[in-house]
């Protein structure tokens, strides 16, 4: 028992250190399976014509993050009520200023046709969201001073986070993260601005569906068929002993194997 | 642990088709979880990976008796770790949560503890307990993958040697099924 009990408690202690390690306010959950996920309908600033009956608005947010003198902003976690864009950031991110005791942090969806065009063989996955941040009392904008992760959630599920740089258009902001399993993307960035999914368009995608659906009916099948065979088997096992019972013989062991009965015959 | 499992748990031997067929059941199973689309055939291709999971005969004979108080305490000790990790990880991003997600993610963990914890554990114990944790885990990080990217291996994995432990201390797949199924509830709220 307390050996059971070093182990579990030695596997629990590895599981708490990785997962603290590795998940930490990005895109790794502890554990989390799910079937479609948000089986909430996506809002849209400027839906699709097919979409435009049920769609709901878009909702922004607008959130103030609390400075301290030595280290900056606290950390902190600005998500909209609708849950479709999140800004992650970590402790002194932004930078103490006087008589300053807050940093105010906006997140409003926008049309990203109206922003720019979409890079070369891209489509947008869903809203732009502009973030910004602003000192509380003098409505200075508040630059970043580490990365913060920019969490986008879209209709498709693409896989690219792009911030909008004026003049250049939209760039990758490069340590991105999608999730398929909640239809998001996670990024890193050094600037706050405006952000939009990107979904890259293939010319034939991978056929997951039918691949998956194919592989689970061969398990199913396999598995089918182990359980017949052993079941089979145990069915003749018990006549055979049911018979050498009536025979008055003891049920001795099992018949001899084919190999043994070959070598008999030599 | 190797003997002790062993010991406790002689596995029956199989033949040669049978063996065949168990390899086929395991990478089949695999592969439709790790190609299974985020889309409403998720759960149904979830559900059948168990089916064969839940068919195949169990070859652990120390399956068979369970001792209630091993098994509220190796829940505890899952359940505990993975409520840390929620607590420690802070708001969550993910959409906010209705019935039909919870009801799903109760049943995608009885789903996948059914194949991972009760069939491919199964399968690999005749090489020892530490093999069918790390094997069943290995292939339970990897399913993931498509799902939440390869930075999520560590931690999955790690999950499953804690959920592995579960199946090997208890000698039951209920135990990790039901620390799964809280965990992924943990995850929502």
């Amino acid at each position: 028992m307390s050996r059971r009990l070093g182990w579990g408690l030695a596997a629990a202690a590895t599981y708490l250190a990785v997962a603290v390690v590795f998940a930490g306010n990005g895109p790794v959950l502890p554990l989390y399976d799910t079937g479609p996920l948000p089986s909430e309908p996506y809002r849209w600033v400027n839906p699709p014509p097919e979409l435009t009956a049920g769609n709901l608005a878009p909702e922004g947010t607008r959130q103030e993050v609390a400075l301290t003198e030595d280290a900056g902003s606290v950390a902190s976690s600005i998500v909209t009520p609708d849950g479709q864009a999140a800004l992650v950031l970590r402790q002194g991110s932004f930078g103490p200023k006087l008589g300053e005791i807050a940093v105010m942090v906006d997140i409003q969806p926008a049309d990203p046709e109206r922003i720019d065009e979409p890079p070369p063989s891209t489509g947008y996955d869903g809203n732009a969201y502009v973030v910004t941040a602003t000192y509380a009392k003098d409505g200075s904008t508040a630059t970043l001073l580490n990365p913060g992760t920019v969490v986008l959630r879209s209709p498709l599920g693409g896989t690219r986070l792009l911030r909008h740089q004026p003049g250049t258009g939209w760039v990758s902001v490069g340590d991105e993260t999608p999730v398929a399993a909640s239809l998001q993307v996670f990024g890193e960035t050094t600037q706050l601005g405006t952000f939009v999914v990107g979904l890259t368009i293939h010319g034939k995608p991978f056929p997951t569906l039918p691949v998956s659906l194919g592989a689970s009916a061969v398990a199913v099948g396999a598995a089918w068929y182990v359980a017949y065979r052993s079941r089979s088997q145990k069915r003749v096992r018990s006549r055979r002993e049911r018979r050498a019972a009536a025979q008055g013989k003891p049920a001795g062991p099992k018949a001899p194997s084919r190999t043994a009965s070959r070598k008999k015959r030599r | 642990m190797t003997t002790d499992a062993v010991r406790a748990g002689t596995p029956r031997a199989a033949t040669l088709p049978s063996n065949l067929l168990t390899g086929v059941t395991l990478v089949a199973g695999c592969v439709a979880l790790l190609a299974r689309p985020v889309s409403d055939a998720f759960i149904p291709i979830t559900i059948a990976v168990a089916i064969a999971g839940a068919l195949h005969p169990r070859t652990d004979a120390r399956a068979m008796g369970v001792d209630r108080g091993v098994w509220i305490f190796s829940v505890a000790i899952g359940a505990g770790a993975f409520a840390a990790v929620r607590g420690a990880l802070g708001p969550n991003l993910l959409p906010p949560p209705t019935g039909w997600l919870l009801g799903s993610v109760v049943v995608a963990a009885f789903a996948e503890e059914a194949f991972f914890r009760r069939f491919a554990y199964d399968a690999f114990i005749r090489w020892g307990a530490p093999v069918a944790i790390a094997a069943s885990s290995l292939a339970f990080a990897i399913v993931h993958v498509t799902l939440w990217g390869w930075r999520a291996v560590p931690v999955d994995l790690a999950a499953g040697l804690l959920l592995g432990w579960q199946r090997w201390a208890t000698g039951s797949w209920t135990a990790p099924a039901v620390t799964h199924a809280a965990a992924n509830i943990a995850m929502l709220v």
